[in-house]
């Protein structure tokens, strides 16, 4: 589970034709440059007592890529589908370019739409997929086929344009799907779970691919995911959700580095959950250990609260300085996963048992074995620290 | 009143190949055999071309009950080939027209209602015979019976089919003779005796001939047209007329007195009384109603009019439904399905 | 960022498409259809089991002079009897004989699968009539009897159990299809006797298959008139009652009064049937691994022979129609001859009937095959509307629940109304194709269901992103890929048009006889043989049927197979 963020994405190196769409619509659409181009206000949706939205507000800039973050239940796809018009909202409005969309049919909104299923109709050809949509808005028919052509060449699959769906794999699919989703040159992108049902390494290049394309056309995109990697690679900001609630809004880095809340720790990435008392503002007693934290929480001395810290925030010790929040350790059993080592650190003098990741880089140079005992640091600054604590996932 | 409107056009496809009744179209009820009807409907048309039949043919009880119970709403323009007993409980409801059919002079003064004008003119006369399959009557060692008497021998239990006179205008007039030659009270003991040689009582008075041809029983009651026809069609029969004299009705025709085509009806009833159609009755039957007409048929026995019982029509339809009603009480339990 | 401002927490509704209206108003014409095809005349016949005469209510008068009249109650107690013998016969034979095309590798399974679908394309007239050529006092085999006559429980026992057969071997096949081969190799694993097996996997595996088939062959069989009618002879059942009741004697009010009586164990089995169709499949795990069987000399060859013997009859009885049909007069000249096909001489509407039949089932094929997969379609995609949607959901199944023979009493009782505007479709055609699609629609519902739900639920919110109108999906993508669905049912429609009775009898005109009834009305007149080949044309026009069918799907999937293929 414990995931750093890649640096390196993989872009795709498949989309051969440079086309610049024209997105006239897109222009005029922008009256003013600091308004939103999706503004999400009070939106609730209730079913029966059960509110699968609550009250929630988003904003997305044009042409950004937003992901909608959350385990199942959450509210994210109940969000998505009000946006599109397919499950409207209790309460609360959505405006897209200004306009108020809040009680358009479907028909009436401007968005292209992904399913996770493809949605491609199995009886007609590629082609006939991607202009289907144009077909009917009564486009001649060389403007058709350019613009088909065009999307396919976009999407890398020009060349398949003759073929049935059933013919192309999982991946190719989900490409035309998406060429035929922008057909229509929408304003608004909505991906519903795009990827999940590929297999992992085709996932990951199509996590490139459509990312690479977002950029190129611009075109404002609302992703919905439960699967982290992918709302952190791809996005431009980040919605976590939880019980129908916006938990946090944030660049990948925010939601992964500064959690602000203890469900998005939790959900996010990997993280120990220590439970303590408040002994300052910057201090907090943990298990018999005394560790300085940065971010003041603004609660009273002795106030309970967890703190939270990710494995591989845990340091090793270089020098003899007695820095703030260091520790001597004694290293449990050490699981190879693959490119570090996971080991469960127990602090001496204390109760205090802490799960840390240390790559083989560190294993190698101060020789890491288990029952052997270190000294480690916990940086103050990368302690979190939450009022609520939360039940031990 | 949306919802007709809107399945209105959703059967638009079904109604186009329904035909409306048009004008020059008449609906009539028959209990005639099925083996006659093409050849009257012919004979009409031909003779008045513009005007066609649509037949309702069922079983004469059938049919009786049938336009009794459509008494508010009748559907038939015209009766024709129905008992006259059954034609004389419908005057009596006054559901019929009176109409002196052009020609009537040349029929027998007997076969046609005595009121004037006339509420029904009769066709023809149809009679009870009895059907005998030689060969599995040979195979079982029976003879042929000779009389009403010789049916309820105790040999030929199980070996007899007659028709359920609720339902067939044939089997009525077999009960109805059977009470009025030996009396109410003698007429049901007999039919209790009978019972008992029973095989099944049939829905239609033809089948039971047609059973007997076939020899699925050894004999059936039946009329004397059925008889005769089978024979001809090459089954093993032999044709009896039971000593004491047969029952008989007369095949009438009439018209509805709420028909909306009375041009037209009163034109078949014309030709039901003409020459013609006296023809076309006598290939059938034995005794037509125009005098001169009729020639023996070929498997039934000359004398034939000399053999019917003297039938009180008036009788046999003013009794009609305490008979019918007293006969299910005793026997329905053998009878066919259908009535 | 102010510039949108939170409007007050009002609800919102969603504006309409033109879309969602177009299909609200299908949902609400299909509703309409079912109340004008079943609901209304359904609810006239129920009024008039407790009118009078002249349309009083007398409330439960009718009901208690029903079970005062003793033939009439005698006709109950047969019927329930009849109903039962027939019921755990064929639910037994079915059994058997599924169990040997589903779990033993007896050799020509096919052959036996087509065999035992015979009887779908023949009226059940036609197994009457036969049996009365096989076990009659004429018959080729009355001697098998032991001097028991044919005419009466025997012959009604042995015709229903023959026309009831598929019906029970395709709910029991079903069932046994979806067994999971861990449970039986577990059981194997732990040593547990054939017998044991069988008694606590095989069976309980199957049980609810075998209630829902129960119910639908007793359900089948009590409200079946066509068998008792030929066969049954002075032996009366409710089903032959209630015509006598309305065709003979005109009484209308007592017929209504045996239609409730018949509809009640319709009612009640169309509830447990519900309840083990549910329960059945919820024992399918997806993880089920199918079973497939292993040869068994022993076993595969005894079921061979039995499955054999269950084909054979079924194929002697349909021989023996045929050969009555083709003699010149049974059973003293058995030269072959077609003059027992010269309908036009005979009882029954002649030629013109087969005429009315083939024009009536092309209508119902066509017309019902339209309004049924489209109300399906309407019925699924329509977005929200949700209580008009369950009321007309729940009208596509009442069908189920109302035997034919009530359906058609219904009709008359309603379309033959003076006061009622489409008075005017009675004795026509219209009629007799809507009596129809109304008797056969929750199979065909159900089947265009099925389809409907194996396609991307997404198709309909695509086509509406790229503001592509609704129909056109439906023409364009929806109805193509369901192709063999639709082709289904119109073989179904057509083939139960040809060959229902029941429902029709009370419907007919002179100017729309057909050619199921014709069987009918020619052995009643004593005309057997030709009953026996009208009967025969009616098989053999639904086998056609029933081919064609076959061929056109497989050459569709064989055209589809571009966009099928995986």
């Amino acid at each position: 589970m414990a995931v750093r963020i890649s640096a390196t994405r993989t872009f795709s190196s498949t989309c051969r034709a440079e086309v610049a769409l024209s997105r006239a619509k897109a222009e005029e659409a922008k009256p003013r440059p600091q308004q939103p181009y999706l503004s999400i206000r009070n939106l609730t949706k209730r079913f029966e007592k059960f509110a699968a939205l609550d009250n929630v507000d988003l904003d997305i800039a044009e042409g950004e890529f937003v992901s909608i973050l959350g385990p199942s239940g959450c509210g994210k796809t109940t969000l998505l589908r009000a946006v599109a018009g397919l499950d409207v909202q209790t309460s609360g409005t959505v405006h897209q370019a200004g306009r108020d969309i809040s009680n358009l049919p479907v028909s009436g909104r401007d968005f292209g739409i992904v399913f996770q299923s493809y949605a491609l109709f199995p009886n007609l050809t590629i082609a006939a997929n991607v202009g289907y949509g144009l077909t009917s808005a009564g486009y001649k028919r060389q403007e058709i086929e350019k613009r088909v052509t065009e999307l396919l060449n976009l999407v890398g699959l020009a060349d398949q344009a003759k073929k049935y769906p059933a013919q192309l794999s999982g991946g190719q699919q989900q490409r035309v799907a998406l060429a035929r989703a922008l057909a229509l040159s929408p304003g608004l992108l909505l991906l519903d779970e795009p990827l999940s049902a590929l297999d992992a390494r085709v996932r990951a290049r199509l996590r490139g691919e459509i990312r690479d394309l977002q950029r190129r056309l611009g075109i404002t995109t609302i992703m919905v995911t439960h699967d982290q990697e992918e709302a952190l690679t791809m996005s431009d900001r980040v919605v976590v959700m939880s019980k129908g609630r916006i938990e946090q809004i944030g660049t990948p880095d925010e939601i992964y580095g500064r959690p602000a809340s203890a469900f998005v720790a939790d959900f996010v990435g990997r993280m120990n959950f220590i439970p303590g008392n408040l002994l300052s503002d910057s201090m907090v007693e943990v298990k018999g250990a005394k560790l300085d934290f940065a971010e003041p929480v603004g609660l009273g001395r002795g106030s309970a609260v967890t703190v939270c810290i990710r494995p591989e925030d845990v340091v090793l010790h270089r020098g003899n300085g007695s820095d703030p929040n260091r520790l001597d350790a004694q290293i449990g059993v050490m699981e190879f996963v693959g490119n570090h080592f996971s080991t469960v650190l127990h602090a001496e003098n204390t109760n205090l048992n802490i799960s840390a990741d240390f790559s083989m880089n560190d294993v190698r140079e101060f020789g890491l074995a288990s029952g052997k005992t270190v000294p480690i640091r916990l940086p103050p600054d990368r302690l979190r620290v939450f009022p609520n604590p939360p039940s031990e996932a | 009143m949306r919802r007709f409107s809107t399945s209105a056009t959703l059967f638009g496809l079904a109604l186009a190949c329904a035909v409306p009744a048009a004008a020059g179209e008449l609906t009539v009820y028959t209990a005639l055999e099925a083996d006659q009807l093409k050849a009257y409907k012919e004979a009409f048309e031909a003779a008045n071309p513009g005007t066609t039949i649509n037949w309702v043919r069922d079983s004469t009880g059938i049919v009786t009950a049938k336009l009794l119970a459509e008494k508010d709403n009748p559907q038939a323009d015209v009766v024709l080939g129905l008992a006259a007993t059954s034609l004389m409980l419908l005057d009596k409801e006054g559901m019929l027209m009176g109409y002196e059919p052009k020609g009537i002079q040349a029929l027998t003064a007997t076969y046609r209602d005595p009121a004037n004008p006339p509420k029904w003119v009769g066709m023809d006369v149809w009679s009870s015979a009895l059907c005998f399959n030689t060969v599995e009557g040979g195979k079982k060692g029976l003879t042929a019976p000779q009389s009403w008497a010789d049916l309820i021998k105790p040999e030929y239990a199980g070996q007899i089919t007659m028709p359920n006179p609720a339902s067939s205008g044939t089997g009525y007039l077999m009960v109805s003779a059977w009470l009025q030659l030996m009396g109410e009270e003698k007429g049901w003991a007999y039919m209790d005796a009978l019972h008992n040689n029973i095989a099944a009582y049939t829905h239609s008075g033809s089948k039971p001939c047609k059973q007997a041809a076939a020899g699925e029983y050894t004999m059936g009651l039946s009329f004397e047209y059925r008889a005769n026809k089978s024979k001809q069609d090459g089954a093993p029969l032999d044709v009896i007329l039971p000593s004491e004299g047969v029952g008989w009705d007369m095949e009438a025709a009439s018209i509805l007195a709420t028909t909306k085509n009375v041009e037209d009806a009163k034109k078949l009833l014309d030709w039901s009384v003409s020459k013609e159609a006296n023809e076309l009755y006598a290939k059938s039957y034995a005794i037509v109603a125009m005098p001169g007409i009729a020639k023996p048929l070929e498997f039934v026995p000359a004398d034939i009019e000399q053999r019917l019982i003297k039938n009180d029509f008036a009788w046999a339809a003013a009794n009609r439904d305490r008979i019918l009603a007293e006969w299910s009480k005793r026997y329905d339990g053998k009878s066919e399905p259908k009535s | 960022m102010t510039a949108v401002a939170p409007t007050a927490l009002a609800p919102v509704r969603q504006k309409l498409s033109a879309d969602e209206v177009l299909m609200r108003i299908g949902v609400v014409l299909v509703g309409c259809f079912l109340l004008l095809a079943v609901v209304l005349p359904i609810w006239a016949l129920l009024k008039k089991a407790f009118e009078d005469k002249s349309g009083n209510f007398v409330g439960l008068a009718n009901i208690e002079q029903f079970f005062a009249t003793p033939s009439l109650a005698t006709s109950a107690m047969n019927s329930v009897f009849i109903a039962l013998v027939s019921t755990v016969l064929c639910v037994g034979l079915a059994f058997v004989y599924a169990y040997g095309l589903m779990r033993t590798c007896l050799p020509g399974r096919g052959f036996f699968r087509i065999v035992s679908q015979i009887p779908l394309l023949a009226p059940s007239l036609l197994p009457a009539i036969s049996l009365v050529y096989l076990f009659g006092n004429q018959g080729f085999a009355t001697w098998l009897l032991f001097g028991h006559s044919i005419y009466g429980p025997i012959g009604i026992v042995i015709g229903e159990v023959f026309w009831t057969f598929p019906h029970a071997l395709i709910i029991v096949t079903t069932a046994l299809a979806i067994a999971d081969a861990r449970h039986f190799e577990a059981a194997q694993s732990l040593k547990a006797s054939e017998w044991r097996i069988f008694m606590t996997v095989t069976l309980p595996g199957i049980r609810y298959g075998l209630i829902s088939a129960t119910f639908v062959v007793f359900v089948l069989v009590i409200t079946d008139f066509g068998v008792p009618k030929v066969i049954g002879e002075q032996y009366n059942v409710l089903a032959t009652d209630i015509y006598k009741q309305v065709i003979g004697q005109q009484n209308f009010q007592m017929g209504a009064v045996v239609g409730l009586v018949l509809l009640t164990p319709a009612v009640i089995a169309f509830f447990i049937d519900r309840i083990a169709q549910r329960r059945q499949t919820a024992l399918l795990s997806a993880r089920a691994v199918p079973l497939i069987p292993k040869p068994n000399k022993t076993v595969d060859w005894a079921f061979f022979a039995i499955c054999s013997v269950i084909a054979a009859m079924i194929i002697i009885v349909l021989a023996v129609a045929f050969i009555a049909s083709i003699a010149k007069f049974w059973p003293y000249d058995l030269t072959p001859s077609l003059k027992n096909y010269n309908f036009d001489m005979m009882d029954g509407g002649g030629w013109e009937s087969y005429r009315n039949s083939l024009t009536m089932s092309a209508l119902t094929a066509v017309i019902g095959t339209a309004v049924i997969f489209t109300g399906a379609y309407l019925l699924e995609k329509t977005t929200r509307f949700s209580a008009p949607r369950s009321i007309v959901r729940f009208l596509t199944l009442l069908p189920l629940a109302v035997p034919g023979l009530v359906l058609g009493l219904g009709f008359i009782f309603f379309f033959n109304d003076k006061d009622n505007p489409l008075n005017f479709i009675y004795g026509t055609m219209a009629i007799l194709v809507l009596c129809t699609i109304g008797h056969f629609y929750s199979v065909a519902h159900l089947t265009a269901t099925t389809a409907l739900k194996q396609i991307d639920p997404e198709f309909e919110t695509v086509s509406s992103s790229l503001k592509v109108p609704i129909y056109k999906t439906f023409l364009f993508v929806t109805l193509p890929v369901c192709l063999p669905a639709v082709l289904e049912i119109a073989m179904y429609l057509f083939v139960n048009a040809m060959t229902t009775v029941s429902a029709v009898v009370f419907l007919y005109s002179p100017k729309t006889t057909l050619a199921s009834i014709a069987v009918l009305n020619m052995d009643d007149a004593g005309d057997v043989a030709p009953a026996a080949a009208m009967a025969i044309m009616i098989f053999m026009t639904s086998a056609v049927v029933r081919i064609l069918y076959t061929i056109a799907t497989g050459s569709f999937l064989r055209r589809a197979q571009a966009w099928r293929r995986r």
